[in-house]
Formats: structure tokens, sequence, C-alpha cells
């Protein structure tokens, strides 16, 4: 039934050749556990490694964090948009950078970054509504669909051959990569998010963020499994033949939402979606 | 076997031949929902974003 199936020996070797996260970013992350934070260090070791800067540079002065044109430095940015949204800018300048354009028939780079961007931010509002952690809702946002990059950059034929089956028969493209490549891009993006050592809830909202784990009370996963739902519903992508996928009932009770929130999630997830996509995928 | 019954998809409101109209928001809502109202169930985001999208073009 399956002539693209891929074997799981292969999608994790290509998952091992990924580089490592740069040391600067990683020490970022780390650093925001401890209290004791040496903030000038910090700064100078981002500033060491200069793609990384310039990228975290334009993504901090674009409108989304409203000022533009005000931060000229890493030391500019952490006293301006603090430690954990640097962390969280250079982790998402880092993540983007990483994956070039695929030459993936049938799948749309742009599309995905312009649904991977609107999730972080739909995730992000659903987080600070539930009293979750807002950043780390942003970054599971941003990154829960990045198993489909991963197969997208890595088996180009065979994703291609699973979109085009997909469109053929107008089916979700989740219910496509199992039966075509016998695995999904939710557990693809499990494996590397465990390769960059992620934190557990991160890892977990990527991998499961179309197979909800029965947890009694709300989780990232919960949050971003929504979110997911939302910018599909309000068709932030930008591609014609969107689907929304199956919400999980379970799920959307425990985000429990007023009428409300459900309210201001859109429209935030809309303005925020729209103002800063340019200055992230340029 | 391919679906032979696909259908054009709508565009989006804003770009629809004759603007935002309430009948091109119900059109491409119903195509983006497609998978659950094919088997018959409403989605519960549906009515929501039915009700966020026909205030907004009001």
């Amino acid at each position: 039934m399956s002539p693209t199936a891929l074997q799981p020996d292969a999608v994790h070797a290509k998952v091992r050749t990924l580089p490592a996260l740069p040391q600067a970013v990683t020490e970022l992350r780390t650093a925001l556990q401890r209290e004791d934070v040496a903030v000038d260090e910090l700064a100078t070791t981002i500033s060491h490694d200069q793609a990384l800067t310039a990228k975290t540079l334009r993504l901090a002065n674009s409108s989304f964090y409203g000022v533009t044109g005000r931060v000229s430095s890493i030391r500019d940015a952490i006293n301006i948009l603090g430690l954990r949204t640097v962390a969280t800018v250079a982790t998402t300048a880092v993540v983007i950078s990483s994956f070039d354009r695929t030459a993936c028939t049938g799948f749309d780079f742009d599309g995905f970054w312009r649904h991977a961007l609107a999730t972080a931010f739909c995730a992000q509002e659903l987080a600070a509504a539930t009293r979750l952690d807002a950043e780390a809702a942003f970054s599971a946002g941003l990154m829960h669909d990045l198993g489909r990059l991963a197969l997208a950059t890595y088996f180009p034929l065979e994703l291609g051959q699973t979109l085009h089956w997909a469109a053929e028969h107008d089916v979700h493209s989740l219910d496509a990569e199992r039966l075509m490549l016998g695995i999904d891009h939710a557990a693809v993006g499990g494996l590397i998010a465990d390769h960059w050592h992620f934190a557990p809830a991160i890892s977990e909202a990527i991998r499961c963020h179309h197979e909800l784990p029965a947890h009694k009370t709300i989780t990232l996963a919960d949050v971003v499994h929504v979110a997911d739902n939302m910018t599909h519903a309000l068709d932030l992508s930008g591609q014609a033949e969107d689907m929304v996928p199956p919400l999980s009932l379970a799920s959307w009770q425990r985000v429990a939402l007023t009428p409300q929130q459900v309210q201001r999630t859109f429209e935030r997830t809309e303005r925020q979606a729209r103002s800063v996509r340019e200055s992230l995928t340029a | 076997m391919p679906n032979d019954h696909r259908t054009v998809p709508p565009p989006a409101p804003a770009d629809a031949p004759h603007g935002a109209t309430p009948e091109a928001v119900r059109e491409r809502l119903a195509y983006l929902f497609r998978a659950s109202l094919k088997q018959g169930s409403i989605h519960p985001l549906f009515h929501l974003i039915q009700q966020y999208r026909l205030e907004e073009h009001a």
C-alpha cells in the first residue's frame, strides 16, 4: 500500500545530521534556569556570533515588539525586551535558518512559516489566558510542525508524493503521512526536539500536537493543539487548499476559554501574525 | 481512488470577486471545515469562527 514508506533508521539518521543549536543559544536557554544570570557576559557571548546577532536584531526590531529601530545591540535587546524574550527571539531566528527553502514538490515553504508563526502567536495568547508559560508556548507553537519541514528537506520525493496523494484524495496531510510514509510529522518533530534537547514540555507539545496524552490538567500540548486548529480556521497560512484538522474535545475542554477569550485570541492572533511574518521570513 | 468530486477552493473572503460578503465568508469556512462536514459532524470551532468572521465583515 505504501511504496514510499520510510525506514525508521533512515529518519533517525537524518535527524542526527542536524547541526546542534549554536552555543550562544544553548547558553542563553540554560541561563534562564538560573537566578544569578550575568547579563553582560551573556550579551557578549551572543554578540560574538555575528549571524545570530544579525538575525536576532532584525526580529527584535520588527513591529511586533513595538521598538522598531531602537534595538541596536544584544545588550539593548535584553534591556528593552527582557532576557526571556531575547532567548525566544534568538531560538526562533536559529530554527528558521536551520532549514533552507526546499525543492519538495507541493511543499509551500512560505505557507509553512505563515502557519508556524500564526500558531506561535495563538499559543502565546492561549497560554496567557490559561496561565501557562507564554514564551514556552510561543516556541512550541513556532516549532510544532518542524517534522514536516525536516521531511520536506530530507525526504522531498517521498513527502512530495504524499502531499500529491493527499491533494488528489482531498484528505488531511497527517492521514496521508501515516498511510504513505508510515510515520507522521509530529513523530519526526519529536525526534528533532529530543536531538536539540528542548524542554520536555516543548518536546511533548511538538510530538503530541495531533494525539494528546490523557492528562487531567492543561498542558502545553493542549495549547498548541488548539492553537494549530484555530490558525487553520482563521485561514492564516494563505494556502488555498488548507483544511482544519480534527479537534480533541478533551483538549478543548482543558483549555476552557470564555467567549471573550476566544474573541480576543482570534483578534490578536490575526493582528500579530500579519505584523511580524515579513520580518521573520525575509 | 482519487476523489472526483473535489471542489475548487473558494478564495479567502478578502480576495472574493464580490468582496468579503457573508456568502463568501460562509463558502470559505465550509471549505476549510470540509473534513468534519463530510463526516456529518460539526467542528467545535466552526460556529465560533463563523460568528467572528461575519461580525468582522458586517
